[in-house]
């Protein structure tokens, strides 16, 4: 802590909301929203004004009450307690605000009460538990901090600048957590391609004791399937879909959503985007099959590769179990491949047309080895989107902190606090609430219209 | 083979020559430059030119046309080193130049093949061709990073057959890279105009002036000027190496074309007298700029605003951030719409820059004089984005793509512009938004979107998984160092 610190506190002063701006809640008048929408039929947008509420604009009128530059703090159904969403906002030009929010505009700087007001501790101010409210009895008390109005300009004007660069910083972050689902997209498309894999990986699949060309594996995958040479590689081959994997019957054995219990013995997995839909405890139904298997969704296109006991649901699940000889894990990522080169059908039916779908099948060490190079990739993937996750929450977090730096009168460098001191409106900030006490009238009492 | 076309192709071979040898394109480019430059100076200081080049004597041409191996090696460094010295283009042009040809039997070949040809002779068009060329093939390498000084030619096509620059005005690009827009403006002044001695004067010596701080760049640039028959071999530079961001230089100019660099670093590290590194911040200090910002785009745009006389016109290509950033990027958005006429933005496919990925828009706008009344009064828009699809390689930007917008745009009369767009015509992609509209859009952006996209995931187009994971720590790079300059802020 040094010296200057200390003195730019001692410029500061505290004092009452009511003596630090002006309440105009007598400047409030509901109107339901049903009025509204008659009032503010057929007229123009110029004809039309925003309708405030207690935490912004919830709609449209034919009038206005005020025309000017309020600052305005939610009295009921407003944020108190939420560290994370401002219970302040400011307007500008003709407005009407109903009587969910006050209505107050600062003796000094309105955007210096705005960010102060977002960063206080309502607590001991609010009544009520389920809604809560703020009188404007309770309103009067808050302790309002003022600084020398150079400061609360400079002080304002730095707050923008770091939320700007903040928000900058959070699109970015944004923009890469986007990209990472087309990063995965590309991988999938770049394995189906044959062109994950290096070289050198290349020439140890091929020395591996189960390499054998592609052709010859299909003859034993499925003695009748026809396929042809892959344009891919040369020990690649092109095969149909249906060949190498089983549909796994599921007749009465399915359970409807309706009977799902929220806990139980097996689960329960059906086309939803979740892995488990719910649960059951009936053994009869389990699926009857070698796992793994590949859980496809005939209307949702979500593809599942499930390797536990499980229950199937039924509307539009279907269960496909991969034929021996052949790495299950790929044709499960193949099978994703598939879904994005059909056509969506919306709700219809798509399994007819991934069937129908020829993809190039690569010798079984490539497709081990093509395997883990996805998923290593989707694992960096999947820490990336959760550091992307954290740092986005951290960042909430910096933004109350430079809230309270910046009513802690820490916020601005000595550079800057000396830079304040020169301009000609400087004066501590005590004179600047005595001249405010001896000019004003009494404060009106709150009248209804 | 008619014998442009067989200068160009010998040019080229020597290309992959050199390639193998560890030259790479900008390599090739820049000792081409060096190399050419002296012969040029050579012949035009001979009959029927006659031209006084000062060329420091013992350094010319002749000197090195004599010499072979290491004693030509030994020269060529020498000759590089004292021409940086030289004032006005010729210094310009060789400052910080260094020999990258190790071999001196194949900077034998070059000399030797640059011998060969008359240059001062050749068609501007010619010359242009080879170095344009050269310079094309060079940003396509990607991991050069050369790419990020040059702007797609089809793109600057467009812009200036929007802008349509007129004789006797001045032309200025604060950020000319290898000087694009030049060209172009040259090539469009010529074309549609019978131009006088004096005009023509004006054309090559008066009308261009341009910043690029990056030496080898802005090497590149006065000799692709220079070729075009811009400026004088011994005249004064036309492009400064300063920093445009750093002060009003006080010049004034009719037009404004650039493409201003993207990317966001803003800081720098560097090394103190105590040996320790630290990092600082290069926010420009501008009390001429209507936000203090880090974002080097917001601040490009501010800075092209006061470059502006009144009634200037500015083409300025800028990524998305500027037309939705909050905060500073608001503050100028606002700006902008009441003290100049922005009266178009052209929205930009990805996959046309050798940056991948890059999401860029054409902000076209009018400087005006101070007024009560904001001056603009409606903005058009062309989305030439949504369900666009190029590639470098196979689907390449090409003028012909933008003639649609060119047409839309009416360059002679904008007051006759009319929307594709309807409600009965949905997929328009011309339309015009009302400067109330705007102004009640959430922090004014302009990052305005009405088409839908029919393909969240084009398949066929997808850039390779390195390019994204590439573009991915790039935002979260960027992401990151918007952070921790707040967190450096607040320490």
């Amino acid at each position: 802590m040094n010296t200057e610190k200390m003195m730019m506190k001692k410029d500061w002063v505290e004092t009452r909301l009511e003596t630090a701006c002006e309440i105009h809640d007598n400047l409030r008048t509901p109107v339901n929203a049903k009025e509204r929408s008659v009032r503010i039929k057929g007229k123009s947008k110029s004809e039309l004004y925003p309708y405030y509420g207690a935490t912004g604009q919830v709609g449209f009128i034919d009038d206005y009450l005020t025309d000017g530059e309020y600052v305005l703090v939610g009295e009921d159904g407003a944020p108190f307690y939420d560290f994370a969403k401002n219970t302040a906002y400011m307007i500008s030009g003709k407005a009407w605000v109903n009587n969910h929010a006050h209505i107050l505009c600062s003796h000094f700087s309105n955007k210096f009460l705005l960010h102060y007001l977002n960063q206080f501790d309502f607590h001991g101010y609010i009544s009520g538990t389920t809604r809560l409210k703020l009188t404007q009895k309770s309103l009067r008390k808050i302790p309002t901090k003022i600084a020398p109005l150079p400061e609360q300009r400079a002080i304002v004007a730095k707050i923008e600048r770091l939320f700007g660069e903040l928000d900058n910083g959070i699109a970015h972050l944004k923009a890469a957590r986007e990209k990472l689902e087309t990063y995965r997209q590309s991988v999938l498309k770049t394995a189906f391609d044959g062109k994950l894999l290096s070289s050198e990986q290349l020439k140890a699949c091929r020395r591996e004791t189960d390499y054998q060309p592609a052709g010859d594996l299909l003859k034993k995958i499925n003695p009748k399937a026809v396929s042809s040479e892959s344009k891919t590689r040369a020990d690649w081959v092109d095969v149909n879909y249906k060949e190498v994997v089983d549909k796994v019957s599921i007749s009465n054995r399915k359970i409807k959503q309706k009977k799902y219990l929220p806990q139980g013995k097996y689960p329960v997995i059906d086309q939803g985007l979740s892995l488990i839909g719910g649960y059951t405890d009936n053994q009869e139904k389990l699926v009857k099959c070698e796992l793994p298997v590949i859980v496809f969704g005939d209307h949702t296109k979500v593809v599942k590769f499930i390797s536990f006991q499980f229950v199937s649901g039924a509307d539009g699940t279907k269960i496909l179990q991969p034929k021996k000889f052949i790495s299950p894990k790929y044709i499960a990522y193949i099978t994703r491949v598939l879904v994005s080169k059909i056509e969506d059908k919306g709700y219809a039916r798509h399994y007819q047309h991934i069937e129908k779908q020829y993809f190039p099948l690569p010798p079984l060490p490539e497709q081990r080895a093509i395997v883990s190079a996805i998923e290593s990739r989707f694992a960096a993937c999947d820490k990336l989107s959760r550091y992307i996750d954290e740092a986005l929450e951290r960042s909430q977090a910096m933004r109350q902190s430079i809230l309270k730096k910046a009513f802690d009168g820490e916020l601005l460098s000595e550079a800057e606090l000396r830079e304040c001191r020169k301009q000609p409106d400087w004066e501590p900030a005590e004179k600047l609430l005595r001249r405010i006490r001896e000019s004003k009238p009494p404060e009106p009492v709150n009248r209804k219209k | 083979m008619n014998t442009e076309q067989s200068i160009v192709s010998k040019v080229w071979n020597f290309c992959n020559v050199l390639k193998d040898d560890g030259v790479g394109y900008g390599d090739y480019l820049e000792q081409l430059t060096y190399l050419i430059f002296l012969k040029m100076a050579d012949e035009v200081s001979k009959p029927p030119y006659n031209r006084k080049i000062n060329i420091p004597k013992g350094f010319g041409w002749a000197s090195l046309q004599n010499k072979k191996g290491a004693a030509l090696d030994e020269h060529y460094a020498k000759t590089l080193r004292e021409l940086a010295k030289a004032p006005g283009i010729l210094g310009q042009i060789f400052t910080k130049s260094q020999n990258k040809i190790q071999d001196p039997a194949k900077l034998s070949r070059v000399v030797n093949m640059v011998d060969k040809e008359e240059w001062a002779m050749m068609g501007a068009d010619t010359k242009g061709a080879i170095y344009e060329g050269l310079l094309e093939k060079n940003a396509e390498d990607t991991k050069s990073g050369a790419g990020q000084y040059f702007t797609p030619r089809a793109l600057i096509r467009a812009m200036v057959e929007c802008v349509r620059p007129r004789p006797k005005k001045t032309l200025s690009d604060p950020a000319c890279g290898t000087g694009g827009f030049f060209l172009a403006a040259y090539d469009y002044i010529v074309r549609n105009n019978q131009l006088d001695s004096a005009q023509k004067r004006f054309l090559k010596n008066k009308t261009f002036h341009g910043n690029e701080i990056v030496a080898n760049t802005r090497r590149l640039a006065l000799m692709n000027m220079f070729l075009h028959n811009i400026g004088e071999i011994d005249g004064d530079a036309l492009i400064s190496s300063a920093d445009s961001l750093v002060s009003d230089q006080g010049r004034r100019f009719n037009y404004v074309l650039t493409n201003p660099p993207f990317g966001s670093k803003s800081s720098m590290t560097f090394t103190n007298d105590e040996g320790k590194s630290g990092k600082e911040d290069l926010t420009y200090n501008r009390q001429d700029f209507w936000a203090t910002t880090s974002n080097k785009q917001l601040n490009f745009l501010q800075h092209i605003r006061t470059l502006l006389k009144p009634g200037g016109e500015a083409a300025v290509v800028l990524p998305d951030n500027v037309l939705f950033e909050g905060g500073a990027g608001e503050t100028v958005r606002k700006e902008l719409l009441k003290t100049t006429e922005l009266h178009t933005i052209l929205r930009l496919p990805t996959g046309i820059f050798y940056s991948q990925g890059v999401k860029a828009n054409v902000l076209f706008f009018d400087n005006k004089p101070a007024s009560k009344e904001p001056w603009t009064k409606e903005v058009w828009i062309y989305d030439y984005r949504t369900n666009i699809h190029h590639t470098l390689k196979a689907k390449p930007l090409r003028f012909d793509d933008l003639k649609d917008f060119v047409a839309r745009y009416k360059p002679a009369n904008r007051n006759a512009r009319k929307q594709t767009w309807s409600e009965k015509n949905p997929e328009g992609r011309w339309r015009k938004y009302a400067y109330a509209e705007i102004l009640e859009r959430d922090k004014t952006n302009l990052d305005i979107i009405w088409l839908r996209d029919k393909s969240l995931a084009d398949l066929d187009n997808l850039p390779d998984p390195e390019v994204l994971a590439g573009e991915i720590i790039e935002d979260m790079e960027s992401g990151l160092e918007s952070f921790k300059q707040v967190l450096h802020q607040l320490a």
